[in-house]
């Protein structure tokens, strides 16, 4: 028997095996394959395989022969990481996750795992499949952010493997992460039945009603002592369902059993935010930052920062509120219409208008996604007209070409607040003409459609579509309205 | 046994009016139920002083602030127009068969007959020991043998009359509510909590009285474009009207100063979430714990 073959008899081996709901020859078969195959997809296959099984030192092996072969990828990594996070070395795991987003991570906050996902496919094309590697690949999709690939490999695994619990819970949270409730729902519905004892599917499920809409679901899961994330979900049905003191003893436990991870503190500070209690709200959630930051949630950080933030600014404290911005703004500038709204909230606290004027030009000026957010901003804090003399008396002393296009594009913000849908088509049809973006022509269309205009609203969405970089966002929200009758 | 005062006391939280200081408590529920309907435009127009000067106080005090405190905070107050006590002009009053001043000089008539027949009963109640106070020699000292049991007060006939008059004051505005009944179990829901109302200092006519400050807890989250409309006014030549406002701000919602009293860091003892401080409604967790949760399902995605 050659190599090939040898493969394929024991990935359809452990199909059957698994069809029969026996894990442990799935295991089995794939683990001696991989003792005789250098492969390192075969070694992840087995790695995976012996993770289900709970078996953490034989998948440790066949994690030092992949490592062996790569001398690191990311795959190796996220096993590594799973198997340290079930044998409860947290501080471990959470090392190991820090570099794996460090060497792997992006500006997006998913990971680039491009290179082992093309290998699996590869490998599969070539040699062959089975359901255990094709939930690798399909879960690596899923840490690619890519829902939608590992949907599609998730739907194919439960054709093979309709008894099998794990690509069901699995394809649940694939479903809960795009929003796809009630069909997360069934899924996990179909997890439970299959295995009653599974912990992780019954939190998922309480999860998903609850995003359902029924708030009042409590986890059905018993309290085990190894999962922290029943805990914090049974505190979270709780704070739902307006138990602050049992929430609030729900998430004391999960700290007590998670002392690494975020989200109890998260939740405590929840909680004692409800409950007006602003002092401990606010050093729970100076605890959860200081985890997330450690931990490498940074997908956390920015939304920490703000319910920070905003307990400071609802409490008075507006020294506090304003470091805290900043610090935020300094990490996170990509969401400077944000900081910044609150920032302004915060000069106005110090009763330091100017501050508050500025931050709220600042953003006007140079964010394109909330534009209107700072110009309402703006109007309700009375100083339309005071920008609108600075901008002129800035305009008239001919700044740069860049400078000058801000200074219009914020002179069009406030014009479409003020309701002058006119003056502002005009002066954004200039930008539009000079620059030529396509967001430029997508305001131009909005304008002109504002003002009554349709042809010249429906001319500047198709400059604005025939724009190579216009937000996809954009594009989507222009289709429908090229699309209409004349 | 709760106190007269206390009861005062909570009652007053009840209507959300407050106290600026203990000594004051009676004078200000009887001020505020002859009076406060005259002003309510002033009273609405001043919200944002008090919202403004809330910021000003030392949440790092552990207690109530302090008389002092409240003086800043009543100095940053614009003054009346008008005093409802004492004065020919003051607006005209609701109920014409009724005089604010006699009724308020007879409540507090009754009110101080009351304690002294409280006290002077307390006083006939124990047994002398018979050794004469040195300090105080027209009041015996006594003392209470600690194997006989404290004797109970019988239904005082003056306190009852008190009570009479005190409900009868509460309901020239209409409002039918004993403040010597026992406090009854309030609604949480913010809908049906009255609009902010702050009271500004009074002026007072009689030499040694404090300036009074009366105002409820509730920030209305409309109170916003209130602030915004009152400082375009301000700006624009308002601020004779009130020359001690201090700058106004607009404030996002989520920033809003909460309907609480609650210091910052005050502990609250409510359980169950329920209490002045939280309804027992439905919450929604943050944001940044949706996203934490998020992550932690994606990490274990391959466990």
């Amino acid at each position: 028997m050659n190599d090939m073959q040898r493969v394929v008899v024991a990935f359809r081996g452990a199909d059957v095996a698994l069809r029969g709901g026996n894990v442990r020859k799935a295991a089995g078969l794939l683990g001696d394959l991989a003792k005789l195959d250098t492969n390192v997809v075969v070694q992840w296959t087995a790695a995976l395989a012996y993770i289900q099984l709970r078996d953490l030192v034989s998948a440790n092996q066949f994690l030092s022969r992949a490592q062996s072969a790569t001398h690191g990828d990311p795959v190796t990594m996220l096993l590594k990481h799973a198997v340290q996070s079930l044998a409860g070395t947290d501080a471990t795991a959470n090392a190991t996750w820090l570099e794996i987003t460090r060497k792997y991570g992006s500006d997006t906050g998913v990971l680039d795992l491009a290179a082992p996902i093309r290998k699996i496919k590869e490998y599969m094309d070539r040699t062959a499949s089975c359901s255990i590697l094709m939930l690798l690949q399909a879960d690596l999709h899923q840490f690619a952010g890519d829902p939608k690939a590992s949907q599609e490999i998730y739907r194919r695994i439960l054709k093979l493997q309709p008894e099998w619990p794990r690509p069901h819970i699995n394809y649940g949270l694939a479903l809960l992460s795009t929003g796809q409730v009630d069909e997360a729902i069934r899924v996990l519905e179909r997890a439970v039945s299959l295995d009653p004892n599974d912990a992780k599917a019954a939190l998922l499920l309480g999860d998903a009603r609850m995003k359902g809409g029924a708030q009042s679901e409590r986890p059905d899961a018993p309290r085990t002592k190894t999962s922290p994330d029943i805990v914090v979900t049974q505190g979270i049905a709780e704070l739902k369902r307006g138990n602050l003191d049992l929430a609030r003893s729900d998430f004391r436990a999960a700290r007590t059993l998670a002392p690494l991870n975020p989200a109890p503190a998260i939740g405590l500070a929840d909680v004692e935010r409800i409950d007006r209690n602003y002092a401990k709200a606010a050093s729970h959630y100076t605890d959860a930052l200081q985890l997330a930051i450690r931990g490498g949630y940074a997908a956390s950080e920015p939304a920490i920062r703000f319910s920070l933030a905003d307990v400071y600014l609802t409490a008075g404290r507006f020294h506090e509120a304003m470091d805290v911005l900043e610090t935020g703004l300094k990490r996170f500038p990509q969401l400077i219409d944000k900081w910044n709204s609150r920032r302004a909230d915060a000069a106005d606290g110090l009763r330091n208008a100017a501050l508050a004027e500025q931050v709220l030009r600042s953003s006007l000026e140079t964010v394109e996604a909330s534009e209107l957010e700072c110009a309402v901003a703006i109007q309700k804090r009375g100083l339309v007209e005071k920008c609108m003399v600075t901008y002129q008396a800035e305009l008239s002393r001919k700044p740069s070409s860049v400078r000058k296009f801000q200074i219009q594009t914020a002179i069009g913000h406030l014009l479409t607040v003020l309701g002058d849908h006119n003056a502002a088509y005009a002066i954004r049809l200039d930008v539009a003409k000079s620059r030529g973006r396509g967001i430029d022509w997508y305001r131009v269309g909005t304008s002109a459609m504002a003002a009554q205009k349709p042809l010249e609203s429906k001319d500047a969405f198709r400059r604005a579509m025939a724009s190579a970089n216009l937000p996809a966002d954009i594009r989507k929200a222009i289709t429908p309205e090229l699309s209409l009758p004349k | 046994m709760t106190s007269l005062h206390e009861r005062l006391c909570n009652w007053v939280q009840v209507h959300h009016l407050y106290q600026p200081t203990r000594n004051g408590l009676l004078d200000a529920y009887l001020r505020h139920h002859v009076a406060h309907c005259h002003h309510c435009q002033v009273e609405i127009q001043s919200i944002e002083t008090l919202g403004s000067s809330i910021a000003d106080l030392n949440f790092d005090l552990a207690s109530t602030p302090n008389d002092a405190t409240w003086a800043r905070l009543s100095a940053a107050l614009p003054p009346r127009d008008a005093d409802t006590f004492d004065t020919e002009q003051a607006p005209v009053a609701v109920r014409t068969n009724l005089v604010p001043r006699a009724i308020a000089i007879t409540a507090i008539a009754c009110t101080a007959v009351a304690f002294a027949a409280i006290f002077i009963r307390g006083n006939r109640s124990v047994t002398s020991s018979g050794v004469q106070d040195v300090a105080n020699k027209s009041m015996p000292a006594q003392t209470i043998p600690a194997d006989k049991p404290t004797p109970t007060i019988a239904p005082d006939t003056a306190l009852a009359a008190t009570r009479e008059q005190a409900k009868s004051v509460a309901m020239l505005d209409g409002d039918t509510s004993d403040p010597f009944s026992k406090r009854e179990p309030v609604s949480e829901d913010s809908a049906a909590l009255p609009p902010t109302i702050v009271k500004s200092p009074v002026h007072n006519q009689s030499p040694g009285k404090k300036p009074l400050v009366i105002a409820t807890s509730t920030v209305d989250n409309n109170a916003m474009g209130r602030a915004a409309s009152v400082s375009i006014d301000a700006s624009n030549g308002g601020l004779d009207v009130q020359p001690q406002a201090a700058p106004r701000f607009a404030m996002r919602t989520s920033a809003a100063i909460p309907q609480s009293d609650q210091q910052f860091g005050a502990e609250n003892t409510s359980s169950g979430g329920g209490g002045f401080a939280a309804t027992p409604a439905a919450y929604t967790p943050s944001p940044a714990m949706e996203l934490t949760e998020s992550q932690n399902r994606l990490r274990s995605l391959l466990q």
